[in-house]
């Protein structure tokens, strides 16, 4: 096994996790509105790293294999320009639903939206993108052209993508706890499961079935913990963490189908520095998220001596995060939320 | 047709000259913040401490684009440079790989220090994390540049072998962290995106010290007096490593030294060539002012000149557009010396307005008389003074544009100098265009939203009330 190549599908692994976990939210933003104190809870603090991260694998990618990076640009510049864009749009909608006034022509659901619609679309590029690069379905012989046509005709890459949205939507409600129609959750998981290995077996690429039926049954022990009444989001990361990894590994050491990754591996000195910068950069970064999990968890304080009194109005507090301000009084842009069994707006 | 390396280079440039804006913005936040969380913690003054939020709230919303906007030029990069960036990759992406862990140390601590805010017991353990933010983004910087020193001064590998044969050999990747440009730039270009920040926050503090009356007013006042210190601070270390700079620039890139001065003599006595347009290689409408040159760079009006620091010893097909970056490095240097000097005269008043200090001189007649006038009053109430502070603010992001078209544009016709033209490195794919023209569409839209989105949050929050004054 190449240490290299490891880190950089682990790294990819991570990227997706977190991708995923955003589709995720995406996904209930536009199911049920209600999912949005919850979604906003967890996106919030961490929409930031999830794009720190994105760049993170494109750099270790361009650091590991800078020699197939002009053949990728060259086919895939239109996508990969595209969810560029499209990540702007990501970023600015999602802080403008979160700093947005009470009395603006545009709600804070209006704008979560539409953010939720952008990062549906890039997720579905990023996807299409991942699996043309594992596949070479679309890629011409000479890694110069990209067809859409081929691609999008393809079944089985329709059948990946859908599968993978399936399997986000079923874990949504368990992550992000919908309570709409909580039955979809199960058979939208075990649809996509089945579409998701079925389309890849068919693409031709083989699977890690022991890596990819830990993760389905971590998946599935995370739906009954959820119907019993239980969300297990580590599990969830978990699950798709192990998934990611599976379609990594499946076809372990390939390109565009049948190229050797290894050819394509930088010289042995930057390789080297490489992994020095990310050994110690990685440790920064563990201890660092670590310190921010650990803060994730710690409750509120008090209001201590030596800070100031806050503002009782929480309209003037500043917008450490509204996640707070919503989750605390049940209010979105002024209009509040009813509690109990039947939460209604 | 549309020439698709222009085009490349143009869609590139106009995306960084939108990014360094919100860098500006991004890098100089975090130091205003922390300073004001600082000295509200310090002395227990509560405007600090809504400076702080307020500042904090500016900054979550211009990271978010800002950050978008990193990923937007770096993702161009990878795509609109190929050739270029697989040499990079061969050799100088280190910086670039560590930037990522700067980036991170800004994202994680920005979330911790925004989000969860209210979970902190101790402020100074709060405040902590304002300065790695402060760290992070200035890092990030730091890396940046470190690449755009090795464009200039490539380093780490067999560049003849290179030459001859297109491969790469004798690889040292450490190398990229320490060119003989490296440094110098990292200073110039830190000082000087410091100091255009600090000065568009300090022509916004001065626009509403002319607007706003009693607290509110206080409020702005000690905001501005921040933003003035770190402006007059950068200003002056900028200029002073911008002389530095372009005495390396004589040594490292004689030739685009040659095309900034539109110089075309050596020898002793050379004249400093002000303004002026290149016609059939003959300089017109210039001003000359003898021996002036020799002396800047020696320090001897009959210093001499290399004949490599001459446009002479160079072939045409390789000079940059001499009239364009001649000239934007004149205004440069210009405006950068006027503003210094502005900003000295500035510290000197706001110090004579220092209480202890103005009793001393006070205590004589000549400068009680002197002090008594009302350009001698503090600088902070002087209308003047602050609309002076207000053009500064804007002629400091010019300045910073042009300060990076002078370098980008003195180093065409090359990418990496000396060995990779533009043309050469460029991504030829027909995709480019339409998706290139969305980006410059959509940046048109995001920066004055984001501006406007800003100002919209600050207004919606009533600034009296936060301050504790009684309606």
């Amino acid at each position: 096994m190449n240490t290299y190549i490891t880190i950089n599908y682990v790294l990819l692994a991570i990227v997706f996790t977190f991708l995923f976990v955003e589709g995720m939210s995406a996904i209930s933003f536009i199911y049920d509105r209600k999912s949005l104190p919850n979604v906003k809870k967890y996106l919030d603090p961490i929409w930031g790293i999830v794009g720190t991260f994105v760049v993170f694998f494109v750099v270790n990618t361009e650091v590991l294999y800078p020699s197939i990076m002009p053949a990728i640009d060259y086919m895939y510049v239109f996508p990969i320009l595209l969810a560029t864009l499209l990540f702007i749009g990501r970023n600015v909608f999602l802080v403008f639903s979160e700093y947005i006034w009470k009395d603006s022509k545009f709600s804070q659901l209006i704008l979560a939206r539409i953010y939720s619609l952008i990062t549906f679309v890039i997720i579905i590029i990023l996807l299409s993108i991942f699996i043309s690069i594992i596949s070479g379905i679309g890629a011409n012989a000479t890694l110069t052209g990209f067809s859409a046509a081929i691609f999008l005709s393809n079944p089985y890459v329709l059948g990946f993508i859908a599968g993978t949205l399936l399997i986000a939507f079923g874990l949504s409600f368990v992550f992000y706890k919908i309570e709409k129609i909580k039955v979809l959750s199960p058979i939208s998981t075990v649809l996509g499961l089945l579409l998701f290995v079925f389309s890849i077996s068919r693409l031709g690429l083989s699977i890690n079935y022991v890596t990819y039926a830990l993760a389905a049954a971590i998946a599935l022990i995370s739906i009954l913990y959820y119907v019993m009444g239980t969300a297990r989001r580590e599990a969830i990361f978990i699950t798709v963490f192990l998934s990611v990894i599976s379609i990594n590994f499946l076809n372990y050491g390939k390109v565009f189908g049948t190229e050797s990754l290894t050819a394509y591996l930088n010289n042995s000195a930057v390789s080297y520095a490489s992994i020095l910068v990310t050994i110690v950069g990685g440790t920064l970064l563990t201890v660092m998220l670590l310190f921010f999990l650990y803060m994730y968890r710690l409750p509120d304080k008090e209001n201590s001596s030596d800070n100031y009194q806050e503002s009782s109005d929480e309209d003037e507090k500043i917008g450490i995060a509204n996640l707070y301000i919503i989750s605390n009084n049940n209010k979105v842009n002024g209009k509040e939320y009813k509690t109990g069994k039947n939460r209604k707006r | 047709m549309v020439n698709l390396v222009l085009f490349d280079a143009g869609l590139m440039g106009y995306s960084l000259a939108v990014h360094i804006l919100l860098v500006t913005v991004g890098m100089t936040l975090p130091i205003l913040m922390s300073i004001a969380e600082f000295v509200s913690i310090k002395y227990k003054v509560k405007l600090y401490d809504v400076l702080a939020k307020r500042l904090a709230n500016a900054l979550i919303i211009f990271f978010a684009v800002g950050t978008a906007s990193g990923v937007v030029v770096a993702i161009e990069l990878f795509v609109l440079w190929p050739k270029f960036i697989s040499v990079l990759g061969q050799v100088g992406i280190l910086p670039l790989y560590m930037e990522i862990f700067a980036f991170f140390t800004e994202a994680i601590f920005l979330g911790i220090y925004i989000y969860f805010w209210n979970k902190f017991r101790s402020r100074m353990r709060h405040w902590l994390l304002s300065v790695f933010i402060a760290i992070g983004a200035v890092m990030s910087g730091v890396f940046i540049t470190m690449i755009n020193a090795f464009m200039n001064t490539p380093k780490g590998f067999n560049i003849p072998y290179y030459l001859s044969t297109g491969k790469i050999i004798d690889v040292n990747p450490f190398a990229v962290l320490n060119t003989p440009t490296t440094w110098i730039e990292i200073g110039h270009v830190i000082g000087s995106t410091i100091f255009a920040g600090a000065a568009f926050f300090l022509a916004y503090f001065a626009y509403k010290l002319l607007k706003t009356k009693g607290i509110e007013r206080e409020y702005y006042k000690k905001a501005a007096k921040i933003a003035a210190a770190i402006v007059i601070i950068s200003i002056i270390l900028t200029v002073i490593i911008g002389i530095e700079s372009i005495t390396n620039l004589m040594v490292y890139q004689p030739e685009k030294f040659a095309a900034l001065e539109m110089n075309f003599n050596s020898g002793p006595n050379v004249a400093e060539v002000i303004g002026g347009f290149l016609v059939n290689n003959k300089t017109v409408d210039s001003i000359n002012i003898p021996g002036l040159m020799s002396f800047l760079a020696t320090g001897s009006f009959n210093g001499v000149i290399a004949s490599n620091d001459s446009l002479s010893a160079y072939t045409k097909s390789t000079w940059p557009p001499v009239t364009v970056v001649h000239n934007t490095f004149d205004v440069m240097v210009g405006i950068g010396v006027l503003i210094g000097i502005i900003m000295i005269i500035f510290l000197i008043i706001w110090l004579l307005n220092v209480n202890k200090i103005r009793d001393k001189f006070e205590s004589n007649r000549f400068f009680r008389k002197l002090l008594s006038r009302k350009i001698f009053s503090d600088p902070f109430d002087n209308p003047l003074v602050l609309k002076v502070l207000i053009i500064i603010g804007v002629l400091a992001a010019f300045l910073l544009e042009d300060g990076w078209v002078t370098d980008e544009v003195g180093r065409q016709p090359w990418i990496i100098y000396n060995v990779m033209t533009v043309s050469a490195a460029a991504n030829t794919s027909p995709s480019v265009l339409p998706v290139g023209i969305a980006m410059i569409a959509f940046y048109i839209v995001v920066l004055p939203a984001t501006i406007l989105f800003v100002r919209g949050v600050m207004k919606k929050r009533d600034l009296n009330k936060e301050l504790g004054a009684k309606p």
